[in-house]
């Protein structure tokens, strides 16, 4: 197994509210050779905040914001994203959640959205990031002394989205972000005939796929993989010197997740991101796929990880080269802009 | 000198405007974080207390299309300032916000994490853009009309503060409910400092209602008194104490060694902000058609304007106006001057009161009188260049207002405390005091 196709990521939402631990957190996966961290806002700080604070703190890692597709302005989002990525020069991802329920509905004064709606809904949002994103040609700005422009308005573009539940006119006020288009990464419920597509032009390119068990993940990984990047999301409770991961996760106040758990040791975590990398394996592409990685506790599973689980898959060839984009790590193409002239 | 008043200076980056030389081999990125980094430091380095970001939520357009003459393309304010944050340690961050095209359970969730992120360092500059043209860019439209503006705003605002104080929200306006209680604990200055930019006589009031500083466009010494005595009549009537709405208006500053040096480098600045096109621009707006046929150094153009009303560079600061009016009028005050087109447009453009130019020396002293009189807390400078147009500012101005007792010496640790705010907590439970229920309009 040679196949250097994982992306590693570390949630680092244990770090709470205290940015400056956050960002050392994420220097030291920077350090180990993670090639990314991740952020989301639940109760916390916002997570592009958190992002883009750790952004100039750190040089390779990338970083990704967990946000809500739902009920957020396609507007504001699509420009926040672009931010991260030019204060970040290409470091920045986007982990699309759609957070259907009543207190974030609420909040912006709307309704839940009934559940055959969400992939629509997903799908025009997403549509409208990646039309913003391309509403300026990279080369839009000119500053031409001649004829005394700073843009040329032929290379800005309206953005001209009809989703079924808003519009949005564009350009975007934030120039293309350096990878053109950020890395989207979303649930796989949302990959509907209608809905979100899987590595389009408007679609998103890495599916996310869930499940209550390990095995089951690796079913549903093997299903999605031959359509493009698959990434999944996993608990951790590693074994240490004094507890066992499974004690450790027993012992846990907080309420489970919906995501898949793994429990054990160094060894058997390693062999089942050997069995992720089998099941996803593609050789003819070299496609790439994401281990997002949610420790039960940010100190104790990100010190095993760092010091005993990544030197032992980078020994193994697990792990994919880290580029200088997250586009990059993913080995995703360069990103054309649709609205350029085929020249 | 303890009790010299003291002036405090701001930096608005502005991000679009016509303002900002691009036209030179000194002009950096308008965008890279490089320059920002740069210049927030540099503000930090002459103990600035706060770096603005200017916002507009849909690019400008002249004559139906993508104005093209400008610098424009700016990154998201407060996703700037949070990185800010991790590369200065004292200078407070302000982002400009809309009150129209957010929403203010996630404004003011946004809002303290910035705070916190930073330490105590956030502010919210106020603004209330409402058209439909950059309501297109949004999910609710152009739902506002103008002489709703203040209603909604000062709507928006309360709820933003009882957000903050932890309360749970549960609001009922003409446009949205807001069901939220927030989860973010205070900073260290107790809530984001706000300020507010809007001239109106409805903007003024709910300034004095509302907000910590206002962000003016009052800038001459008896233009600044005369605001800051309407200004605290107002607050009076809200049982705010004299000069507690601090007041920092936005203001330009071309300064040099000598008085002659200062005057080459004023020339230098005006024509690189405003050539040839831009002069022409800055008429068709008002002429409503194309003048590219029109010489930029010869006369103001001798027919008359092809609309009534000015089309104004949409997004840009301008009221509409009674284009016949003002081109037999502007035709009179140049031909009176004996100015061409770009001239006039240099001097239209630029008030000559919102820039000061002069020696370090002559623009100390002309400061120590707005610090004597008590005409302002401080200035928002616009840097005219980016990332190195605070340069001369911080290494010759600063040192000189320092020596004569009206500048800060050193630091304190929150943007309130720079800006000499204390919390005045029986204003704070006016401002928030039950949200007026509005009943709806059909
Ligand atoms: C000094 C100053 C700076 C302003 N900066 C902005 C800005 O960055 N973005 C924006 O949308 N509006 C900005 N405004 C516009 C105001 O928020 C407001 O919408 C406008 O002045 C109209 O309100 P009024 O009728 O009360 O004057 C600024 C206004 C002033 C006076």
């Amino acid at each position: 197994m040679s196949e250097r196709s994982l992306l590693l990521a570390l949630n680092l939402d244990g770090a709470g509210n205290d940015p400056i631990d956050s960002a050392t957190y994420a220097q030291q996966a920077e350090e180990a050779g993670f090639h990314g961290v991740s952020f989301s806002s639940d109760g916390l700080l916002d997570a592009v905040q958190r992002a883009s604070f750790t952004a100039p703190k750190t040089k390779k890692i990338s970083l990704i914001p967990v946000i809500d597709a739902l009920f957020t302005e396609p507007f504001h989002t699509a420009t926040q994203l672009a931010s991260l990525d030019i204060i970040a020069q290409g470091r920045a991802g986007w982990i699309l959640e759609t957070l259907n329920d009543s207190v974030q509905a609420q909040a912006v004064g709307r309704e839940v959205l009934a559940e055959e709606e969400l992939s629509d809904e997903a799908k025009d949002v997403v549509t409208t990031h990646r039309r913003l994103w391309d509403s300026w040609e990279d080369d839009a700005v000119i500053r031409d002394q001649e004829t005394g422009r700073y843009l040329d308005a032929t290379k800005l573009h309206y953005a001209d989205v009809e989703g079924k539940n808003f519009s949005v006119k564009g350009p975007s006020i934030t120039p293309r972000p350096p990878q053109g288009q950020l890395p989207i990464i979303a649930p796989a419920p949302l990959f509907t005939e209608h809905g979100l597509q899987h590595c389009r032009l408007n679609g998103a390119d890495v599916i996310k796929v869930n499940a209550a068990s390990l095995d089951e993940l690796l079913a549903q990984a093997k299903t999605a993989s031959p359509k493009g990047a698959v990434a999944i999301d996993v608990d951790i409770y590693l074994d240490t010197a004094t507890q066992t991961g499974a004690q450790r996760a027993a012992a846990q106040a907080v309420q489970r997740t919906e995501r898949a758990e793994f429990t054990g040791s160094v060894q058997e975590l390693i062999a089942f991101l050997g069995q992720f990398a089998q099941a996803t394996a593609n050789p003819a592409d070299q496609r790439r796929h994401l281990v997002h990685l949610y420790p039960g506790d940010l100190k104790i599973d990100s010190a095993v990880l760092i010091n005993e689980v990544i030197p032992e898959l980078q020994r193994s060839n697990l792990l994919a080269p880290i580029g200088d984009t997250l586009r990059e790590s993913f080995a995703l193409p360069v990103a054309q802009n649709r609205f350029q002239e085929a020249s | 000198m303890s009790t010299q008043h003291q002036l405090r200076f701001g930096v608005f980056f502005q991000g679009v405007n016509s303002s900002t030389v691009w036209r030179s081999v000194l002009s950096g990125s308008q965008t890279d974080f490089a320059s920002f980094k740069q210049l927030a430091q540099t503000a930090e380095r002459g103990l600035f207390s706060a770096f603005f970001l200017g916002e507009g939520l849909r690019l400008r357009e002249h004559l139906g299309s993508i104005h093209e003459l400008d610098v424009a393309g700016r990154p998201d304010a407060q996703t700037m300032l949070a990185a800010l944050a991790a590369v200065t340690n004292k200078i407070g961050l302000v982002a400009t916000q809309n009150t129209t095209y957010n929403d203010p359970a996630d404004l003011a969730r946004r809002l303290s994490s910035l705070d916190l992120i930073s330490e105590g360092r956030a502010a919210w500059n106020i603004v209330t853009t409402h058209n439909a043209w950059t309501g297109a860019n949004f999910r609710r439209g152009g739902y506002l009309e103008h002489h709703e503006r203040y209603s909604h705003a000062e709507d928006f605002v309360r709820t933003v503060r009882q957000i903050w104080e932890g309360s749970p929200v549960h609001h009922r306006g003409n446009h949205y409910n807001v069901d939220y209680t927030g989860t973010i604990p205070a900073s260290a200055q107790h809530r984001p400092v706000l300020f507010q930019a809007g001239d109106s006589a409805e903007g003024r009031d709910f300034a004095a209602r509302q907000t910590d500083v206002i962000f003016s466009a009052h800038v001459g010494l008896d233009d600044a008194l005369a605001f800051r005595q309407d200004i605290n009549v107002r607050a009076a009537k809200v049982g705010r104490a004299e000069n507690s709405v601090k007041i920092m208006p936005g203001a330009e500053f071309i300064v040099a060694e000598t008085p002659q040096a200062a005057e080459e480098k004023y020339h230098w600045v005006r024509e690189h902000q405003i050539g040839p096109q831009q002069a022409l621009a800055y008429l068709e707006q008002f002429w409503g058609t194309r003048l590219e046929s029109v010489d930029p150094y010869g006369p103001l153009p001798d027919f008359d304007p092809v609309v009534e009303e000015s089309s104004v560079t949409r997004g840009s600061g301008f009221q509409g106006a009674k284009s016949l009016e003002l081109a037999n009028a502007w035709r009179a005050e140049a031909a009176d001057k004996g100015q061409n087109i770009i001239e006039f447009v240099r001097s239209r453009s630029h008030r000559a009161d919102h820039t000061f130019t002069g020696s370090y020396d002559q623009i100390a002293d002309r400061l120590e009188q707005y610090a004597q009189t008590r005409a302002v807390d401080g200035f928002n400078i616009t840097p005219w260049l980016v990332p190195t147009g605070l340069d001369d500012i911080v290494d010759h101005l600063v040192p000189r207002l320092q020596e004569r007792g009206i500048y800060p010496e050193t630091y304190a640790d929150t943007l309130r405390e720079n800006l000499g705010l204390t919390i005045d907590e029986n204003h704070e439970q006016q401002a928030v005091k039950r949200l007026a229920t509005v009943q709806e309009v059909s």
